[in-house]
């Protein structure tokens, strides 16, 4: 027995080792585990797409939320600029009326002012009239002198002054 | 060297048949709670080592021929490898030999492996090149008529070398365990025994496996250049 002998038997069999091994690898070992690779290959590009999409996903609403946050803050600007101009319109207008108000009650009161001065300034004339009547009448009855006359004129006056 | 067609070697044939279970029985194992999520143990080796194979043999090898080939080569790989070691245990021997020996330590185990690898390049020939192309390349080139006797050397020289590469160094690491073990008995003999034949069996171990890849990965080439050969 010789390890450099070549023995017809000996080749055959190392060679049906190895058909008979690749058979039964194929069958039992490459076939479940190569579906078990491609099963993972599948599964990460799998969970990549997905990924890809949820990112999608959340970039649009991010800015779906950026838009509506500027749509908020440009509403919240015109609000308040609306009730602003509002506010003053509203103000202007209570002034206006206010004013309004002031001279009116203005008017009126320079009216009862100048009613009352005109009824006033009526009386004295008619009371002035009936002194005047008065002393005419006293003048008439007696005859004065020139310097009795002043005296009794003074004397009505004074009395007009009384009387007013 | 002597040939016989009607001799028989048993040693070989049985470590053959234990290196034919151990890969069967690893690759079981690997298949046996096989999982499409984190591979771990068993199944993470194989399958690392079926994507070296399908890395490796894709650079090479046409399209259509890889995957078919790529199993083939890594069942080929796991096989040498198995059968390289397994002359390197320290196993009781059969029929009085002390030793088990390595079906590659043979030489008809390798050559019978070379020769169907010498035709299984022959075939991918045919198959990528067409006869006539195939026949063209064995006759024609590089010089009509006369090309075939360069051709032939050529060829024969694929599974010749192959068969000669791998039987030669797996006998020698054999060999060379086997003297250090037959040493006398002494403290001296010991002190050798254990130093170079620990430091033997280490380098023999990555002989065992660089010389499986390099057979199986000559295969491989071999086959695609005679697959992709446009001359």
């Amino acid at each position: 027995m010789s390890s450099t002998s070549l023995t017809l038997g000996n080749m055959i069999a190392g060679v049906l080792q190895w058909v008979i091994l690749l058979i039964l690898m194929r069958l039992y070992v490459y076939k479940p585990l190569l579906a078990a690779m491609q099963k993972r290959r599948e599964n990460i590009g799998k969970q990549i797409h997905d990924a890809d999409a949820l990112r999608e996903e959340a970039e649009k609403f991010a800015s779906e939320r950026e838009s509506l946050l500027k749509q908020a803050r440009e509403d919240a600007k015109t609000l308040i600029a609306q009730a602003r101009r509002e506010g003053e319109e509203e103000a202007k207008k209570i002034v206006e009326a206010a004013q309004r108000e002031a001279s009116y009650r203005q008017r009126t009161a320079l009216e009862e002012i100048q009613r009352e001065r005109d009824n006033a300034l009526q009386t004295i004339r008619s009371e002035v009239a009936g002194l005047v009547m008065h002393a005419t009448g006293k003048l008439l009855e007696r005859n004065l002198d020139a310097k009795d006359q002043e005296r009794y004129l003074d004397e009505v006056l004074q009395d007009a002054g009384q009387l007013q | 060297m002597v040939f016989s067609l009607t001799q028989f070697e048993w040693p070989p044939f049985y470590t053959g048949l234990l290196a034919m279970l151990v890969v069967l029985a690893f690759g079981l194992a690997a298949v046996r709670n096989v999982t499409s999520a984190v591979p771990s143990g068993a199944q993470n080796l194989l399958e690392s080592a079926l994507e070296t194979f399908q890395e490796l043999v894709e650079q090479m090898a046409p399209k259509e021929l890889a995957p078919n080939l790529t199993l083939l080569a890594l069942t080929l790989f796991l096989l040498l490898v198995v059968a390289n070691i397994v002359g390197l245990l320290p196993l009781p021997g059969i029929g009085g030999t002390r030793w088990i020996h390595s079906p590659t330590a043979f030489l008809s185990m390798p050559a019978g492996l070379a020769i169907v690898i010498f035709l299984l390049i022959q075939w991918s020939g045919i198959k990528y090149k067409g006869l006539g192309g195939f026949l063209v390349g064995w006759f024609w080139r590089p010089i009509p008529v006369f090309g075939f006797i360069v051709n032939a050397l050529e060829q024969l020289v694929m599974p010749v070398s192959l068969a000669f590469r791998l039987f030669g160094n797996i006998l020698a690491g054999e060999l060379v365990l086997r003297m250090t073990t037959n040493l006398p008995h002494d403290w001296a003999g010991w002190i050798v025994v254990v130093v170079v034949g620990t430091a033997w069996l280490i380098f023999s171990l990555v002989i065992s496996l660089i010389q499986a890849l390099i057979f199986t990965i000559l295969m491989v080439a071999y086959m695609s250049i005679q697959a992709s050969n446009e001359h």
